[in-house]
């Protein structure tokens, strides 16, 4: 099971709060990168407000 | 490395005409390759075509009647209320069950029904999980029944999207100019949303499935494409007259949009698996994508679906799949068995559909077993719940409603609930008419009739109208019609087109191509059956060119290319009646006329050996025996064993059983020719009503049931190995199950004309010129309707050879017959004396 994630060619650092369906279509993997960058930066956001 | 692994995709609706053009411009990468790699080909839907039917039939093999998945919503076990469809409606095993049973592990994601979860081996994301309110403040939590086994529900429960989590970086694709839409007055962007975030939600399951369990089969549903088609196939391009310049500016790449999105997810997919696992991709129907489209949604049952196309589509590849081949003939109810076979594993002979073995490489002989449902042992079946308040489901009936599938529930929920069980009834009779069980649709609608308004009955009506056409009760036919023409429904039924149905099977296609040409819609359908109703009439050259109009307007429809094909081979276009028939066969390989007359054309072309299998294919295709295709393929193996020239119309050998019918105009010398037949030992079918008169002094020889020979054919069983008397114009009516010889007779038609004013005390002055013409198309489309009727062998004889030359006339007779008859004693039945209307000039 893990060969079959390293065959994904995906860098987490370029996942922006916005998202985008390259991202949603790789899955799990994409979908919980994506929601973890937002919800940092919805903290990041938040804080900043306050 | 797992046996014989397979991942079915269902995209629910995907079409070819959507995606053969994405194909071209590279914008669907993913199902290309599978389809350079694999099969490919239609798939052919059922009726009704709605999916929790479709995609159940799908996972079972059996038709809805068999599997009790009947609609999108349900009446619950304490009758108390309705909800949308669940797993307790279906009384047959899935596919899952018979892999738990023989120890194989399946995960199912998204299909459709599949809560309440069954405990099988594997997992079970079912249809609930993805269903989430739009309303971040009110999410249902998830119940027990939503996923199996439960303890897993950490592992997916962060793996739902939310409507509102959908970003502009999402709907750009999808809407480029999603900043211009006015949210007040368009849903468009909100119903995006909802459907992008549930397709997620189940995306995130399967590869979550797909990278960290061991699996046999799996089986992933979405749903993105049927319902970006329902909200915006209307705005897809060409422009549709009635669609405004701004909603389709700003929607027409929506529909592309959602194919894209699926083919992106198949790619991640395809990455996940190994590869000697089995691909399949298929949709339960297509959707209309050309004029047919509709604006404005008529307010029946489930009425989205009347914008459901016939014929999906399929691919398949895999170790033992052929490679880049397109296969045909292919049904859903086929894909259980298939899938079945594929594992090794027998088919249930109670399953409906049956193995397609063309898709594979190297194909085993299917094995069989009675029932899957009857078989002893743990199957992971769904312990039935009563629980009726945790499978209601308000997102999921939210959605139904808002896609139009559903009415709003009443307030009143036993009106829900009759509305519910009617709807249920009506789909379950019209299910019987898709399996030709008339007699079953013909209870329930019946039944359907006594109900009350506000219950609009039209929709039975118009179902029994068929059914009674196909039972030639035309009476009850038109009675029906008027009942549909007098009701108050809402529905804009095309009543033209069942009108000139009715009037065309009733043996008046003049009137019934009168009663189209009031018709202000010109559709494919009205086409066809206008050249139907030419063609009949012989009008070959009108009937071509509506066809051609139809086949333009329509270019799946596969009977618009058989009707083509008899046309050209009554043209003596063998060449290209066979290109026609082939065309047609390839959108619908389950079609036996199409066979037929790709038989009859590559007979007259002398290609005997490959119209033995037209014909082969044909007859193998009817569920009972199709007696045309039978009686074509004994005519080759006849003539070819008596070694008779292929292009003879007769081949003067007796069939066994045969019935020998006289026939020809009024006067034209038809009882004559029975009178001869009856000397010559030939036995009459006859009742004598009608006595000898001094038209016709030596007898009539009818039989009073040749009269109504339009609506009831069943008794021509009486006249084999005898000889009947028809009237030419009633020839058509004749059962094809039977052989005929017909001593067809001829003579001169103002002879035949003369005669008949003068037997009914007319003037013989008075010429009825359209009389006339009439009866001249009549013997033309005589020599037409004998091309077509392999059953039928026509011998022409001439009224006066027979009275200046019986002796040879009588040779010929003989001869055709192929029995042995006393040609002395029917010589002495002419009596020239008698031949007293012979046009003076003449002699």
């Amino acid at each position: 099971m893990e060969e079959k994630q390293k065959k994904v060619l995906f860098d987490p650092k370029k996942v922006t709060a916005e998202g985008s369906l390259s991202i949603l279509a790789l899955g799990d993997i994409g979908f919980d990168a994506w929601r973890k960058v937002k919800i940092a930066n919805n903290k990041f956001r938040s804080n900043e407000e306050e | 490395m797992k046996k014989n692994k397979t991942l079915l995709i269902g995209w629910d609706a995907a079409d070819w005409d959507i995606i053969w053009p994405l194909i071209a411009q590279g914008k669907m990468p993913a199902l290309k390759g599978l389809i350079q790699r694999g099969v490919y080909g239609n798939m052919s839907t059922m009726n009704p075509p709605y999916s929790p039917m479709l995609w159940t039939s799908v996972a079972t093999g059996k038709t809805p009647d068999k599997h009790g998945v009947l609609g999108f919503i349900e009446v619950t076990p304490d009758a108390k209320t309705v909800r949308p469809v669940t797993t307790t409606s279906r009384k047959t095993r899935a596919l899952w069950n018979i892999f738990h049973n023989k120890g194989l592990t399946s995960n199912l994601v998204g299909w459709w029904p599949s809560f309440p979860v069954e405990p099988i081996n594997g997992t079970i994301i079912s249809d609930r999980f993805q269903k989430t309110s739009r309303n971040p403040k009110k999410q249902t939590p998830m119940s027990e029944f939503v996923i199996h086994p439960w303890e897993k529900k950490d592992d997916f429960k962060d793996l739902r999207m939310f409507p509102f989590e959908i970003t502009q970086a999402h709907l750009y694709p999808f809407v480029p100019r999603a900043h211009d839409v006015d949210q007040e007055m368009h849903r468009g962007l909100s119903a995006i949303a909802s459907v992008v975030s549930q397709n997620t939600s189940v995306h995130n399951a399967a590869t979550k499935l797909l990278r960290t369990s061991e699996w046999d089969f799996m089986a992933v549903y979405y749903d993105m494409i049927d319902h970006f088609c329902h909200s915006f196939m209307k705005y897809h391009p060409p422009k549709l007259p009635g669609v405004k310049k701004e909603n389709y500016d700003i929607f027409k790449d929506a529909v592309t949009g959602s194919y894209i999105f699926q083919d992106m997810m198949l790619e991640r997919k395809l990455k996940l698996i190994d590869k000697d696992t089995t691909v399949i991709v298929m949709s339960d129907h297509g959707f209309e994508s050309g004029e047919k489209r509709i604006l404005e949604m008529p307010k029946v049952q489930a009425a989205p679906s009347l914008e459901h196309r016939q014929f999906g589509m399929f691919v398949a590849a895999g170790p033992n799949i052929k490679e880049n081949t397109k296969v045909f003939g292919m049904g859903l109810i086929d894909v259980a068995p298939t899938i079945l076979h594929h594992y090794g594993l027998p088919v249930g002979k109670d399953m409906d559909g049956k193995v397609i073995l063309d898709i594979f490489k190297q194909a085993q002989e299917p094995t069989y077993v009675a029932s899957w449902d009857k078989e002893p042992g743990d199957f992971g079946d769904l312990k039935v719940t009563t629980q009726t308040d945790a499978l209601s489901d308000a997102e999921t009936m939210e959605q139904l409603v808002e896609l139009g599938y559903v009415e709003k529930l009443d307030e009143k929920f036993e009106v829900a609930i009759k509305k519910t069980r009617i709807d249920l009834k009506h789909n379950l009779a019209r299910v019987y008419m898709g399996k030709k069980d008339f007699a079953s649709s013909k209870t329930l609608l019946l039944e359907l009739l006594e109900e009350t308004p506000p219950i609009d009955l039209a929709p039975y009506y118009m179902n029994l109208i068929s059914i009674a056409v196909i039972e030639k009760e035309f009476i009850l036919a038109k009675e029906y019609l008027q009942k549909v023409k007098d009701s108050k429904t809402e529905v804009n039924y095309n009543l033209h087109l069942t009108e000139s149905y009715i009037l065309s099977e009733i043996g008046r296609p003049k009137e019934a191509l009168a009663v189209l040409d009031k018709s202000d819609i010109v559709s494919g359908q009205i086409l066809y059956k206008k050249a139907t109703l030419n063609f009949v009439m012989g009008n070959i050259k009108q009937a071509t060119h509506q066809l051609q109009m139809a086949i333009e307007k329509e270019p799946e429809k596969p009977n618009y290319y058989t009707l083509m094909a008899e046309i050209l081979l009554q043209k003596e276009q063998y060449e290209e009646a066979v290109e026609y028939a082939l065309t047609s066969i390839e959108i619908v390989k389950y079609f036996p006329k199409a066979h037929l007359v790709l038989g009859q054309a590559l007979e007259k072309l002398g290609d005997f050996e490959n119209a033995k299998t037209a014909y082969e294919m044909a007859n193998s295709l009817k569920p009972k025996e199709f007696h045309k295709a039978k009686q074509s393929l004994d005519n080759i193996i006849k003539k070819e064993a008596l070694n008779i020239d292929y292009t003879a119309e007769v081949s003067n050998v007796y069939h066994e059983n045969q019935v020998t019918i006289v026939s020809g105009l009024p006067r034209s010398g038809t009882s004559l020719m029975m009178q001869m037949l009856d000397k010559g030992g030939v036995e009459i079918l006859q009742d004598q009503l009608r006595e000898a008169d001094i038209s016709n002094p030596k007898g009539y020889y009818e039989y009073k049931p040749v009269m109504s020979l339009y609506k009831d054919n069943s008794w021509l069983s009486k006249g084999q190995d005898k000889a009947i008397k028809v009237v030419a114009p009633l020839l058509k009516y004749l059962d094809s199950t039977l052989r005929y010889k017909i001593i067809f007779m001829r003579r001169d038609l103002n002879e035949i004309i003369q005669s008949q004013q003068k037997m009914i005390g007319k003037s013989e002055q008075e010429f009825p010129v359209t009389l006339y013409n009439k009866y001249q198309k009549l013997l033309a489309n005589v020599t037409l309707w004998d091309k077509s009727e392999p059953g039928v062998e026509i011998l022409y004889v001439n009224y006066t050879d027979v009275l200046e030359n019986p002796a040879t006339e009588l040779v010929r007779i003989e001869k055709f017959l192929g029995i042995a008859v006393d040609v002395d004693q029917m010589i002495n039945c002419v009596d020239v004396s008698l031949y007293r209307n012979r046009i003076k000039a003449k002699k």
